[in-house]
């Protein structure tokens, strides 16, 4: 945690600077190539949202990239999105999956991570019980007929439970609570707390962050996943979340031609649903980015 | 299977858990001191035997001719028929090639490319220009799987952006995602997971850098040393440790991650060069012909050489640099 404000520090310290012809080159040419990566990382992104924002028939006809919108500007893929009573319900869904999978899965980190945190005859045994989870996997077909024998198939349950966390975040979570300081709890328990309030009053807010990193983490991972769902609940449209309705919609458009009567801003959806699912997390990851940052970075400082 | 795992959590220190081993005294006392704590636990060993250790039990499937109507106990036990149906199929040779080149693939070009970035950006002393840089890279990190491989479908097609850009130098403009000749598909995923994958994973590289001690570099500077000369003997050699631990746990998990972009992109025409043991089991599962038998035999071979791979890497981790991934 300590890396990047030190890191930061020491920036603002200055490091030694040479000015040199050949140092003036090496950072020109390595201006050069950052400037390329982040045009790569953002190029792509640009074009969906620019040929959201385009006409329907005249982007069809395009070929290449879409720097700016083609054709007159309109927001006629975004009015149909709000029509189509289908996407929007996937919307929702992908909500309540994302909602249920963090607040599951945070409840589960917070209390294996407190009772693994805790010095215990047990603990050793139990933490080789959810390690070895990482060492060793039944695999897709398995999961699936428990999941199946639960009778959680076709239901939103399948997009909740089976992957609302996971041994990481379990560890990270571990790694948290011993790292608050043992005072504040033997002084909670002399005020006798019992457990639950030591977990969640007393230590939990001195290790926040590291439980909002692995809530983030669930988060992206949840509004992301498709594979579950087409699994899970392949021909229940009602329960598809966003993600299964962009695949839908982009293969659906691969024979779009051979409709009868085409509707050029049909075409235009799959870029609409795209912005739409995508943008909202790209707008909110600055807002976390440093925790986040400071998660990655833990185990490297640590070394 | 479409978990990120956040690479750090599960490195620790081999010195810690050795700390917090309990302390000895009798298992009664025990239970009577820390009896709540255990009862607190059961929901989460619930939700790790339910959801983790009964898809290990149900790897018996692998030894049966399984149908699901007659379930585990009532299927027909058939020995290692399925093992010898997968060995002495004719896709498998294919399929492990494919998944060999494109883990191989991954492990060198895919690893190398985020500690080159943090690298270049460490080298480079405008801070607010390379903070931008790096918010910016992190953005298709954030990307769907599903929209990813859907932008490379569309940016590879035959009027695509990036066919278009290839045929300036001198590539025939085609549907590269189509495409059924060898290395093609193999660079195209490589290339998808270092553009999602390339300024998200440099973040912890460019932690350590920054945590190199300055004094060595101003040290360093006075006695004459040039920026090259730093960048190899004082900052490469302090994050070595480091790129040796990622580079091994990531060894470990290369068989379990990235499937399903693969799954989104192949197409029968590809398959030849894009199945992998992940979408192979996937389709003897799910796709036309059921074979969960066989599906699961499939499913055991590549969780034992993710685990052997992981044990492996796990004892070189802590050979070279006394950190473990578990």
């Amino acid at each position: 945690m300590a890396a990047l404000r030190m890191g930061r520090r020491k920036i603002k310290s200055g490091m030694i600077e040479e000015k040199t012809p050949l140092s003036i080159a090496v950072d020109v040419v390595l201006i050069i190539i950052l400037l390329l990566v982040a045009l790569a990382s953002i190029i792509p992104l640009w074009h969906v949202l620019m040929a959201s924002l385009s006409d329907g028939q005249l982007l069809f006809a395009h070929s290449g990239l879409v720097s700016l919108p083609i054709g007159k500007i309109n927001i006629d893929g975004y009015k149909l999105i709000l029509q189509n009573g289908n996407i929007l319900l996937g919307y929702m869904n992908t909500i309540v999956y994302v909602v249920g999978n963090v607040a599951l899965g945070f409840v589960l980190n917070v209390i294996g991570g407190y009772v693994l945190s805790r010095k215990t005859k047990l603990g050793g045994p139990l933490r080789l019980f959810v390690v070895f989870t990482i060492l060793f996997t039944g695999g897709v077909v398995p999961l699936y007929m428990v999941v199946r024998s639960l009778e959680m198939v076709g239901t939103r349950w399948s997009l909740i439970i089976p992957h609302c966390t996971n041994a990481a975040f379990l560890i990270m979570m571990i790694k948290a609570f011993e790292n608050v300081p043992e005072e504040t709890v033997e002084a909670a328990k002399m005020d006798g707390a019992g457990h639950l309030r030591i977990m969640f009053q007393v230590m939990l807010p001195q290790c926040f962050s590291f439980a909002l990193v692995t809530m983030v983490n669930q988060g992206i991972i949840a509004w992301n996943a498709w594979f579950s769902a087409s699994i899970y609940v392949p021909t229940n449209k009602s329960l598809w979340p966003v993600q299964l309705w962009i695949r839908e919609l982009v293969a659906s458009n691969r024979d779009f031609l051979n409709w009868t009567n085409p509707d050029y801003s049909r075409f235009l959806i799959q870029y609409c649903v795209i912005v739409l699912a995508t943008f909202p997390l790209l707008m909110m990851f600055p807002l976390f980015i440093r925790r986040l940052e400071k998660g990655m970075a833990l185990g490297a400082v640590k070394g | 299977m479409t978990t990120s795992i956040p690479n750090k959590a599960i490195l620790s220190h081999r010195k810690k858990t050795e700390i917090s081993n309990p302390k000895k005294g009798s298992w009664k006392k025990d239970f009577k001191r820390n009896g709540k704590l255990y009862l607190l636990f059961i929901p989460v060993a619930l939700y790790f035997l339910i959801f983790h250790y009964a898809p290990m039990f149900g790897l018996l499937m692998s030894f049966q001719e399984f149908r699901p109507s007659r379930g585990i106990f009532g299927s027909d036990w058939i020995g290692f028929q399925n093992f010898v149906d997968l060995f002495t199929g004719e896709t498998f040779l294919r399929v492990l090639r494919n998944t060999s080149a494109m883990a191989l693939l991954n492990l060198t070009v895919g690893f190398a490319a985020p500690v080159i970035l943090a690298m270049f950006i460490s080298e480079l002393h405008y801070k607010k220009y390379t903070r931008s840089v790096q918010i910016v890279s992190y953005m298709p990190y954030f990307v769907s799987a599903v929209v990813v491989t859907t932008l490379a479908s569309e940016f590879l097609s035959s009027s695509g952006a990036l066919t278009m850009f290839l045929s300036w130098f001198g590539f025939e403009k085609q549907n590269w995602i189509a495409n059924p000749n060898i290395p093609v598909f193999w660079l195209i995923n490589t290339f998808i997971e270092i553009w999602q994958g390339v300024g998200w994973g440099s973040i912890i590289y460019i932690a350590a850098i920054a945590n190199v001690n300055s004094e060595l570099h101003e040290a360093a500077a006075m006695d004459g040393a040039n920026r090259w000369h730093r960048l190899w003997k004082i900052t490469f050699p302090t994050i070595l440790p480091l790129i040796i631990v990622m580079l091994t746990l990531r060894i470990g998990l290369v068989f379990r991650m990235g499937f399903d972009k693969i799954l989104l992109l192949y197409m029968p025409t590809t398959y030849n060069v894009a199945d992998v043991l992940h979408t192979y089991t996937y389709r003897m599962a799910f796709g036309q012909t059921v074979n969960y038998g066989l599906s699961t035999a499939s499913g055991l071979f590549q969780s034992v050489i993710g685990t052997t791979l992981l044990l492996v890497s796990n004892k070189l981790s802590r050979k070279f640099s006394n950190r473990t991934l578990i």
